[in-house]
């Protein structure tokens, strides 16, 4: 090699005499589609960890109570027990139109499955992002089945 | 979630990266509470340099558009690791950086070479002193021979390319966003040089025996 540029002078060539290659006009697009399906991939996962959450609690708060109702039911032969299941409320913090289809009908059928052996009417909705388990379980049908003296 | 995307002019110069550091800093905190659409100014303005980057490393415009989107996707995945009190485009270009190097080994090709195997041999600092022809300095520009000896690059000398003469980062920075130790990068910005005049040779005796 005979010939050379001094760094101050191959640098400044390097600076202003080199162009970037053109960036497609579709780059910004399809980065943000990328994001926007991850972002929903996120919603959906998180909503099925609230989901199972939300059946958990459920689950755990119907078989407290429907122990409590036995035992109620033990030594006031005849006697309604009367605990509220109204106040139960799970906030996901989960937007309504984060909640995918799916994932609002797995946590209708959950809920569902849990009334179903109480043969009680418990109305599961979500309204929001606080979702609530309104009812009046009849108490008495769960116990009788429950204990048959 | 619905989210409306605003299209930049792509014809604009590139942002400049140091003001936005606040921004960023500030958005990716909304983001990270759940608001992609927080993101999408931090993507508009590092996405050119991410892009340029990977086409240079790559030297395929295709490949470099997948690669930029991988990096923001595992830009997004990572965001609660980022330390917002440092600048995003470092971050994010060793991201790309990486990404670029996964996506050779996944297809078996050959990134024209680390820094560390490119710049392994002795160096000659004297040699850079030489006397320098005005007509050598000249056909550089004119040819524009410069530009394609660059083009040539691939791998880390072409991200050393970038991250230096493009984005200005001190070789402090440059080492970090590559994995290196700063004595490398700077031995390796004295090889890139002596590479690129290599180059520049060769394509003006080619020019010469047309």
């Amino acid at each position: 090699m005979t010939h050379h540029a001094p760094d101050h002078e191959l640098d400044t060539l390097l600076r202003e005499r080199v162009e970037d290659p053109p960036v497609p006009s579709s780059l910004h697009a399809g980065i943000m589609a990328t994001l926007e399906r991850e972002h929903r991939h996120k919603s959906r996962r998180r909503a099925l960890g609230a989901t199972a959450a939300i059946g958990l609690a459920a689950a755990l708060a119907v078989g407290v109570f429907a122990s409590r109702s036995a035992s109620t039911h033990h030594q006031h032969p005849g006697r309604i027990p009367t605990i509220p299941l109204a106040s139960l409320r799970i906030n996901t913090e989960i937007p309504p139109l984060a909640l995918p289809t799916a994932y609002r009908n797995l946590a209708t059928s959950t809920a569902a499955a849990v009334a179903a052996p109480l043969n009680a009417p418990l109305n599961f909705s979500i309204p929001g992002p606080t979702l609530r388990l309104p009812t009046e379980i009849p108490w008495r049908a769960l116990v009788e089945e429950g204990n048959p003296a | 979630m619905n989210v409306t995307m605003a299209f930049r002019d792509l014809s604009l110069p590139a942002p400049d990266t140091t003001r936005g550091a606040d921004a960023d800093g500030e958005a990716i905190a909304r983001t990270l509470s759940g608001d992609l659409r927080a993101f999408e100014p931090v993507v508009a303005r590092h996405e050119r340099a991410v892009y340029t980057l990977l086409h240079r490393m790559t030297g395929s415009a295709e490949d470099a558009e997948d690669l930029a989107q991988e990096t923001f996707l595992k830009a997004y995945r990572a965001l609660a690791r980022f330390d917002r009190k440092r600048p995003f485009r470092p971050w994010i270009l060793r991201i790309a950086a990486n990404a670029a190097h996964q996506h050779a080994r996944r297809h078996r090709r050959v990134l024209v070479v680390s820094l560390d195997d490119e710049f392994g041999e002795p160096i000659d600092i004297a040699d850079d002193r030489a006397a320098v022809p005005g007509d050598y300095l000249a056909r550089m520009q004119d040819a524009n021979l410069l530009a394609r000896a660059v083009a040539e690059l691939r791998g880390e000398s072409a991200a050393l390319f970038h991250l230096h003469y493009r984005e200005e980062l001190a070789v402090e920075t440059i080492a970090e966003t590559l994995g290196k130790r700063p004595n490398t990068v700077a031995v390796a910005l004295h090889r890139l040089r002596q590479q690129l005049r290599h180059a520049v040779e060769r394509l003006i005796t080619m020019e010469e025996r047309r």
